[in-house]
């Protein structure tokens, strides 16, 4: 690792611990590009120290979430099956790709999450009347003074989102929250705050599922990727203690304009 | 829910809590001193022992699961387990054995 300083490193994944977990994200979405682009680190390596540090993002700030109750472990748990699946076979997938390849597909996948998370942006989808019972997935949640019930609607499409943010998660080093998250938000019925936390459960394991194959591989720069977990781990606490004090809408649309901006960016270097 | 339930929910998130928190500190305390030391052992020891906790958790899960006798999110638990397994069997029997026939990471392809 050498050639790259490591105080360098660590702050890198302390920043992007930091902003992943007060997104509710493993943060690999903005970590990726900043050691590819910023840092130069070769895309595969890249990916794994990714990985990694998805895993520790999501552990730690998965501990905040379980404490403030805004888990659904039930839910996390069923849409974990798909994730680890896709995970595993994206992982596959990913050693058999281009760094060209690499490069598009994740700009794309970025580009076509930003635009869907812009346009769903000011839809709700808690129900203020708490007599509604919320179902096995459904669940309650308070937020302020105000309690809100929510249920799951269209499963289907919310196990297919998470088997792609597997598959995203294996091929690109991702934690995937970035697909699961707007998904179960705009298209299942779960609040944003819970659908973040809900989240985080599952990437550690998903990450898990794809880092294996590739640890594996032997693409893992042990140093860097230390380093890089280091500075994630009290980046992801701190981010996670504070993601309760942003606003639902204001996350939307920050994360919509990061996608976008990133993506472009990705996929111009693929070209 | 009942009261009960509600408590059982929690022991069992509280377990889980305990085991992140738990693989975090520890794996963090490995790979700031592996680091420190320039020690590749211990570097090597932190990342295992990262990934490991995820693992680690889903065991926990199923297990408490077990002993609830929630046989259905049991089995959803152990379904996960098993996908974790087949990914170690891949690294070691796919990918491994792939990677050694070919040149090193990161170099150009």
């Amino acid at each position: 690792m050498s050639e790259f300083p490591a105080a360098l490193l660590v702050l890198i994944g302390a920043a992007t611990g930091l902003v992943g977990a007060l997104l509710g994200l493993g943060g690999g979405v903005f970590l990726v590009p900043l050691l590819t682009l910023a840092v130069g680190v070769p895309i595969r390596v890249a990916i794994v120290a990714s990985l990694l540090s998805v895993i520790a993002t999501a552990s730690a700030s998965a501990t905040v979430n379980l404490n403030r109750g805004l888990v659904n472990v039930r839910l996390g748990l069923v849409l974990e099956v798909a994730t680890s699946l896709g995970g595993l076979g994206g992982s596959l997938l990913s050693s058999r790709l281009s760094q060209r390849q690499l490069f598009l597909v994740f700009g794309a996948t970025l580009g076509v999450m930003g635009l869907l998370t812009l346009a769903r942006s000011r839809k709700r989808n808690v129900i203020a009347d708490l007599s509604v019972d919320p179902g096995l997935f459904g669940g309650r949640l308070r937020e302020g003074e105000t309690a809100y019930v929510y249920q799951l609607r269209r499963a289907p499409v919310g196990l297919a989102a998470s088997l792609v943010a597997g598959a995203v998660s294996g091929v690109l080093g991702l934690g995937g929250g970035i697909v699961k998250v707007p998904a179960l938000n705009t298209f299942c019925g779960i609040p944003i705050r819970v659908a973040a936390a809900t989240s985080t459960f599952m990437i550690g394991v998903t990450a898990a599922a794809a880092a294996i194959p590739h640890v594996g591989r032997g693409d893992v720069e042990l140093p860097l990727a230390a380093a890089v977990c280091l500075g994630a781990l009290p980046g992801s606490l701190l981010g996670a203690r504070l993601s309760d004090r942003v606003r639902a809408r204001a996350l939307k649309v920050i994360m919509s304009m990061v996608l976008l901006l990133v993506g472009v960016r990705m996929a111009l270097e693929g070209l | 829910m009942k009261v009960d339930a509600v408590r059982e929910q929690r022991s069992l998130e509280w377990a889980i809590e305990a085991v992140l928190s738990a693989g975090v500190v520890l794996s963090g305390t490995l790979l700031l001193a592996g680091l420190l030391r320039g020690d590749g052992g211990l570097l090597r020891a932190g990342v295992v022992l990262l990934i490991a906790t995820p693992v680690t958790r889903v065991v926990v899960l199923t297990a408490g699961l077990i002993y609830r006798r929630d046989w259905l999110f049991a089995l959803v638990s152990a379904a996960v387990l098993t996908i974790l397994g087949g990914s170690a069997a891949v690294a070691l029997w796919v990918e491994g054995p792939r990677a050694a026939a070919r040149p090193a990471a990161g170099a150009p392809r």
